[in-house]
C-alpha cells in the first residue's frame, strides 16, 4: 500500500527543547490515522512539520510523495486542514471567504460546498469573527472537503466540542471522507474510536508504537483465569502481560499478544492448573492506559508486537 | 491570482483605505486653502495634525494589509492553501501601490491642478514625492511589517526600533555627517536608499518565499545599521561623485583663487551683517581670521560657492596646529565679469588654539569643494498685489508686510524649484534699486526630495525698503513702491571643482577684522 504521508527520524526542537525526537510512521492511502498523545505530546508539531508550517531540524517528511519542505500550491490543492486553532480573516463572511478559496482549487465542487454548508448548519452570511469554537472548525472543515482532498489533516478537531457539535461533524466528515486518507491527532481517544483504522502513540516528542486498528483491539485482551488452587504472581510471568494480579486462586492480567491457541498451554505451564480462562476485548481506552504505563514503567518492550 | 487577492484585501481595508485617502485629500484641501489666502494659524494646526494622521494611517494601512496574510507564526489559514507566494507578494504590492500611494499622488497632483499647475508637472510633481516617500519611509515599513505577526508586534518592534535608531545615531554623531547640510547631502541618502531597497528585496523575498523570519530581522537589523553608518559618508568621495554628474562640466575651468594680501585687512562694515556669515556653533567660538582671496575667471552672472572649505594650520616644525572648516563663502558676480573678484574667507580657530599660536608663523592649506552657478533665469513681479506664474518658481505674490518695512514675495510650485536665488527691488522709471539679497540653500539631488505636507515647494523672500530706526536709507522706499518692481534672479549649478590654496607662511593675527 502506498504511503500518503512517510516520516523518518524526524526531529523538531524549539529552542532546547525537543518538542518531536526521532520520529518515524507512515501512513497508508485509504487509511484513517490516529495520532494520539496527551496535551504536549508533540502531535501538532509533527503535523505543522508535515504541511511545511514548521522547518524540521532534522530528519524528514515526505507528504504526497514530495519532501515536506518543498510541499507546493500543487500539493496543498490537494490537503485539506483542520486545525482547533486556525486563524481565518475574521472580517469576511463564511460565503466570503469560501468566495476566496474556491478560485485556488481546480477541483472545487460547489454542490458538494453547499451540501456541506447546509449539513453543518454554517449560516453564510455570519461574519467568521462572530462564529463560536464549534461553528468556527465547522468552518474550516467547510473550507477543507469542498475539493474533494486525497488527504485530510485533522489537528484535534474536536477540542472544545460540545457531544452534538461534534457528532454534526463526524457526520460532515465521514459521509464525504470517500477514498480520502485522513491524519487525525487528538489526546481523547473516544474520538477516534470508530473513526481510525490505524493509530500511532504519541509520547513527549516519541513514538510509542504505530499499529492497525485492528491488529491493536486483537491482540489486547484483558485475561480472568481461575486456578484451581491459591496462586500467586510471580517474576516469572512473561513480559507481554502485563498488570498482573491475584486475588485468592483468580489471577487477572493483560495480555498484549493474545492468541487463543496458545494460552492454555501457556497458562499451564507458567501458573498451574487452570480451571477457566476469561479473555474480554479491551476497550480502546483500557488499552492506552495500559500502554501509557507501561511506557511509563519502563515495560513498553515486552508489548510490542 | 494577484487580483484575487488584492480584491480580497480591498474587501477587508477598504474603510480603512477611504478613511486614510479622506485625511490625504482633506490634508490637500487645507494645503490649497493656506496657499489661495495665506497664513491661518487654525489651518495650519489642522494640517500638522493631518500630516500626523496620514503618516499613522498610512503606517498602519501597510501593517494591516500584510498582517491580513501575516508571514510569523503558525496558525494562519493562508499556509495551508494553495496559495503562490509569488502572487501573494505582487498582490500585497500592487495594494501598496495603488490604495496606499495612489491616494497619495491624487491628492497632491489634485491639489497641484487646483493651484493652476498643468497635469504634467502637477502629475510628475506628484509622483517624485510619494517615490521619495516610498523609499523613505512606506517600503522599509513595508518590510518590517512582513516581520511582525500583528499590530502589536509592529507598535512594540517600532518603538524598540526607533529607540534603537535614536541611540545609534547618537553614535554616528545625532546623523550629522560632512555631507549633512550640505547640497550633496542626497549623495548618501542616495546610499542609503539603495542599501534599503536591497534589505526590503531581501527581506520581502526571504520572507514570502521561505518564511525565515529571524534570519530577516537580522539581516534587515544590519542592514539598517549600514543605513545609519551612510550619514557619516566622507566628504570626498561624495563630491567626487557630484563632480562626475556636473550638468556642464569645464565651465569652472578657468577659475582659480589665490591669498591675496595685497586687500588687507577685513574691516567688518558698520551696522551691517556680512552676507551668508552664520552664527557659529559653541564648539566653534573662538577668534575669526579673515583670510583675503582674489579669484580670477570668473564667468559673468555667476555664483561662486564654497561647499566645503577643509583648512588645516601647520607649525614651521610641521605639527598640524588646526583642522577644520571654514565659514559659508560666497563670491558673487553680477552682470558683465571682468572675471576678478576679492572676498575674505572667514575662519574660527578655537580660543586656545588661536592664543598659543596667534604670534607664530603658519602654513596655511585649504582644500575648496566649490560649486559655479549660473545665472539661469530672472523675473520681476509688480512689488504691490503682484500676482504671477514663472516655469521655475510656479506661483507668486507680492504684498507689503504688517509692519510695512518690506515686500514680502511667496511662491509656491510643484515639484523641484531653483535653490540659489538673488533677490532686489527695482524702481522702474529712474532704474534705481535697493541692495540685492541673496539665498542659497543648496540642494544639488537630481530628484525631488520632500516628504510632508505634499508635493509642493514653496518659499519667500523679504526685501526691505524701509528701515524704522531711521538709520538706513534705501534708494527704492515707500512712495516709489507702486512702480517698482521685486527682482528675483535664479541660479543653476554648472560645474562642482575642487581648488587647493596654500600660504606657505602667515601670521594669524594678522588677519584679524579691524
Amino acid at each position: 500500500m502506498t504511503a500518503m504521508i512517510q516520516v523518518s527520524e524526524l526531529c523538531k526542537k524549539y529552542g532546547r527543547t525537543d518538542a518531536v525526537q526521532g520520529l518515524t510512521f507512515s501512513v497508508p492511502e485509504g487509511s484513517a490515522f490516529a495520532l494520539i498523545g496527551a496535551n504536549g505530546a508533540g502531535k501538532t508539531t509533527t503535523i505543522k512539520v508535515l504541511m511545511n508550517i514548521l522547518e524540521p531540524t532534522s530528519g524528514s517528511a515526505r507528504v504526497l510523495g514530495v519532501d515536506s519542505r518543498k510541499i507546493s500550491p500543487r500539493e496543498l490543492a490537494e490537503i485539506g486542514y483542520v486545525s482547533e486553532n486556525q486563524d481565518m480573516p475574521e472580517r469576511l463572511t463564511v460565503g466570503e471567504y469560501l468566495d476566496y478559496l474556491r478560485p485556488f482549487y481546480t477541483e472545487w465542487d460547489r454542490e458538494l460546498e453547499r451540501s456541506i454548508l447546509a449539513q453543518l448548519r454554517l449560516p453564510p452570511d455570519r461574519k467568521i469573527g462572530a462564529l463560536s469554537h464549534g461553528m468556527r472548525l465547522k468552518m474550516a472543515l467547510a473550507c477543507a472537503l469542498p475539493f474533494r482532498p486525497k488527504l485530510l489533516i485533522l489537528d484535534e478537531p474536536f477540542s472544545g466540542l460540545d457531544p452534538l457539535v461534534r457528532d454534526e461533524f463526524m457526520e460532515g466528515l465521514l459521509q464525504q471522507a470517500g477514498e480520502m486518507t485522513i491524519l487525525i491527532s487528538s489526546h481523547e481517544l473516544s474520538e477516534i474510536d470508530g473513526v481510525a483504522t490505524h493509530v500511532a502513540f504519541l509520547d513527549e516528542g516519541k513514538l510509542l508504537f504505530q499499529e492497525s486498528m485492528s491488529d491493536l483491539t486483537g491482540r489486547f485482551r484483558e485475561v480472568h483465569v481461575t486456578l484451581e488452587r491459591e496462586a500467586s504472581a510471580n517474576g516469572q510471568l512473561p513480559k507481554e502481560w502485563l498488570q498482573a494480579r491475584t486475588v485468592g486462586n483468580v489471577l487477572t492480567f493483560i495480555h498484549t499478544r493474545f492468541s487463543e491457541d496458545s494460552l492454555g498451554e501457556r497458562l499451564e505451564s507458567l501458573v498451574g492448573e487452570v480451571r477457566r480462562v476469561d479473555a474480554q476485548p479491551m476497550a480502546l481506552r483500557s488499552i492506552f492506559t495500559t500502554l501509557a504505563r507501561a511506557a511509563r514503567d519502563g515495560a513498553l518492550e515486552g508489548t510490542r508486537k | 491570482m494577484i487580483w484575487h487577492i488584492f480584491k480580497k484585501d480591498w474587501k477587508l481595508l477598504w474603510r480603512f483605505v477611504i478613511a486614510v485617502a479622506a485625511v490625504q485629500f482633506a490634508s490637500a484641501a487645507v494645503r490649497f486653502t493656506l496657499d489661495q489666502h495665506g497664513e491661518n494659524e487654525t489651518l495650519e494646526s489642522l494640517l500638522n495634525l493631518f500630516i500626523f494622521m496620514t503618516i499613522f494611517g498610512a503606517g498602519f494601512l501597510i501593517a494591516s494589509l500584510i498582517h491580513q496574510d501575516a508571514i510569523p507564526g503558525v496558525r494562519q489559514d493562508w499556509l495551508v492553501r494553495p496559495v503562490k507566494r509569488r502572487d501573494l507578494i505582487l498582490a500585497k504590492l500592487l495594494f501598496f501601490v495603488v490604495l496606499v500611494h495612489g491616494p497619495s499622488v491624487a491628492a497632491d497632483a489634485v491639489q497641484a491642478l487646483a493651484d493652476g499647475f498643468p497635469l504634467s508637472q502637477a502629475l510628475g510633481a506628484a509622483i517624485g514625492r510619494t517615490l521619495y516617500l516610498m523609499l523613505y519611509l512606506s517600503l522599509p515599513m513595508l518590510a518590517f511589517a512582513t516581520l511582525t505577526q500583528n499590530m502589536t508586534e509592529t507598535l512594540v518592534g517600532g518603538v524598540g526600533v526607533f529607540l534603537g535608531v535614536v541611540a545609534l545615531a547618537a553614535v554616528f554623531r545625532n546623523g550629522r555627517g560632512p555631507t549633512t547640510f550640505s547640497g550633496i547631502v542626497w549623495v548618501g541618502e542616495s546610499l542609503w536608499f539603495a542599501l534599503a531597497l536591497v534589505g526590503v528585496l531581501a527581506v520581502l523575498l526571504l520572507q514570502y518565499f521561505r518564511r525565515k523570519t529571524l534570519l530577516s530581522r537580522c539581516l534587515a537589523a544590519a542592514i539598517g545599521l549600514l543605513c545609519l553608518a551612510t550619514t557619516s559618508m566622507p566628504w570626498k568621495p561624495a563630491f567626487a561623485l557630484e563632480q562626475r554628474m556636473s550638468p556642464n562640466p569645464g565651465a569652472s575651468s578657468a577659475i582659480e583663487v589665490a591669498f591675496d594680501p595685497r586687500q588687507g585687512k577685513f574691516a567688518r562694515p558698520s551696522g551691517m551683517r556680512q552676507e551668508g556669515r552664520v552664527r557659529p556653533r559653541p564648539e566653534d567660538a573662538g577668534t575669526t581670521v579673515y583670510l583675503p582671496l582674489q579669484f580670477t575667471g570668473l564667468p559673468s552672472d555667476a555664483v561662486l560657492r564654497a561647499d566645503r572649505a577643509e583648512i588645516q594650520l601647520t607649525s614651521e616644525s610641521g605639527r598640524t596646529m588646526f583642522a577644520g572648516l571654514g565659514d559659508d563663502l560666497v563670491v558673487r558676480k553680477d552682470g558683465p565679469s571682468e572675471g576678478q573678484a576679492p572676498a575674505y574667507h572667514a575662519m574660527v580657530i578655537r580660543q586656545p588654539v588661536y592664543n598659543r599660536f596667534q604670534d607664530q608663523p603658519v602654513r596655511v592649506e585649504i582644500d575648496y569643494s566649490f560649486t559655479l552657478s549660473r545665472l539661469a533665469a530672472a523675473y520681476g513681479f509688480p512689488a504691490l498685489d503682484g500676482n504671477q506664474t514663472t516655469p521655475d518658481l510656479g506661483w507668486c505674490k507680492t504684498e507689503m508686510n504688517a509692519s510695512e518695512t518690506a515686500i514680502i514675495l511667496r511662491c509656491v510650485a510643484a515639484g523641484r524649484v531653483p535653490t540659489c536665488l538673488a533677490g532686489f527691488l527695482e524702481h522702474i522709471p529712474s532704474g534705481r534699486r535697493n541692495p540685492a539679497q541673496f539665498a542659497c540653500a543648496p540642494d544639488y539631488a537630481p530628484y525631488f526630495r520632500q516628504i510632508v505636507p505634499d508635493a509642493m515647494s514653496r518659499g519667500g523672500a523679504g526685501l526691505r525698503f524701509r528701515d524704522p530706526s531711521g538709520l538706513a536709507k534705501f534708494p527704492v522706499d515707500g512712495p516709489q513702491l507702486p512702480e517698482s518692481r521685486f527682482v528675483i534672479r535664479t541660479y543653476e549649478p554648472q560645474d562642482h571643482f575642487t581648488r587647493r590654496v596654500v600660504i606657505p607662511r602667515i601670521t594669524l593675527k594678522d588677519w584679524e577684522a579691524q
